[in-house]
């Protein structure tokens, strides 16, 4: 034990481009900055409501823009597999019991896209 | 059938009385269909360099000493087969751990965060003369998956947290500390409650998931770490109607 020296491998800046298992947890993560960006937009619209007709009529040309509507199907598509990770990891985080028996992971993951759909169809039947 | 083939075997390599830093060595190793990666490691320490220094044991899944990686991704060496990788086999050290010499690395923070947990039943005054503590099926249902880990070590290895924070407490010590939680005859769960709800503790986990992907006993660690945050809220929520300190 006397001639010890253990050699300590720094992690790479990148260690999250080993292997696509981080990768994808990176994209997972990395879903959040459309989200933000389409969060902060949907702030300012309806700071625009209540302030004026003049500022709401602003906010909708610029929410027209190319690149507001890009950051839009981003931040769906980002919303979208997020809900898939999350959905999936939702079994294991809150395993869920009828009884004595467990209730299939499938059964759990089915139920959550259930309800997705469900709302996103009352969401759009309110538009 | 049982061809044998000569294969590529390259590992890293680290004597801490000769190298400042490891290097990577290649090894033609024969194999047939049934040679694993520690029999590969095994025919090179008879054979071709004796002091070629790595953990194993059991060679059979059991004892959890022969963690490495393969191919960057962390592997028992005895339940892992060279004819999988028929394009050769890159060996490592088990990652986010210091090497102390070519495959061999220094487990002592695992060992230390596992010890901190008490992963045994504490605060219970059976006695011999009371006879079995029985438990029905269902109070065995509840901690049985987690009771499978033999603290192989390859989920802090897979454990980006724990690469970046050493402080985290980690995969396994967090499961096993899960597992005594679950168990109806422990009485410790106050004690380690005061670990998991620390920053270091369950929070310190993103859910990255690779813990528990490569876990060979399909213990599934991500999801006792995860289901620990949720009784860390609901301690947190309990302490705080109670005033007592978490």
């Amino acid at each position: 034990m006397q001639n010890r020296k253990p050699y300590v491998r720094p992690m790479q800046r990148a260690w999250w481009s080993e292997n696509n298992f981080f990768s994808w947890y990176m994209v997972r993560e990395l879903t959040i900055v459309p989200l933000i960006l389409f969060t902060l937009n949907l702030c300012a619209g309806l700071f625009a409501l209540v302030s004026s007709s003049d500022a709401w009529s602003n906010w909708i040309y610029f929410s027209s823009h190319p690149v507001m509507l890009l950051i839009n199907v981003l931040a769906l598509i980002g919303a979208l597999y997020h809900a898939k990770t999350f959905f999936s990891m939702m079994p294991q985080v809150m395993p869920i019991k009828l009884g004595e028996k467990v209730v299939p992971t499938g059964v759990i993951v089915g139920v959550q896209w259930l309800l997705l759909v469900l709302v996103s169809l009352v969401a759009i039947a309110c538009i | 059938m049982t061809e044998h083939n000569i294969q590529t075997v390259n590992i890293l390599r680290y004597d801490p009385e000769k190298n400042n830093e490891p290097f990577l060595e290649t090894f033609k190793v024969p194999a047939d269909n049934t040679t694993s990666i520690q029999d590969a490691l095994a025919y090179i320490k008879d054979h071709m360099d004796k002091s070629l220094s790595y953990r194993w044991s059991c060679r059979m899944a059991i004892c959890g000493s022969c963690g490495v990686m393969v191919n960057k991704v962390p592997k028992l060496a005895c339940k892992t087969f060279l004819r999988d990788y028929p394009e050769g086999v890159t060996l490592e050290p088990l990652a986010n751990f210091a090497i102390e010499k070519d495959l061999v690395v220094d487990k002592a923070p695992f060992l230390e965060r596992l010890e901190a947990m008490k992963p045994y039943i504490i605060g219970n005054d059976r006695k011999p003369e009371d006879g079995p503590n029985l438990q029905t099926p269902a109070q065995m249902a509840k901690y049985k998956q987690f009771a499978g880990c033999i603290n192989c070590g390859l989920c802090y290895a897979a454990c980006p947290q724990f690469g970046l924070n050493p402080e985290f407490i980690g995969p396994a010590a967090i499961t096993l500390a899960h597992r005594y939680n679950l168990d109806s005859r422990d009485l410790g769960k106050v004690e380690r409650m005061k670990l998991i709800n620390g920053k270091d503790g369950a929070w310190g986990c993103t859910f990255v998931g690779y813990c528990s992907k490569v876990c060979p006993k399909h213990v599934d660690p991500a999801a006792a770490v995860n289901q620990s945050k949720v009784e860390s809220a609901k301690d947190f929520i309990i302490n705080m109607i109670t005033m007592k300190e978490a």
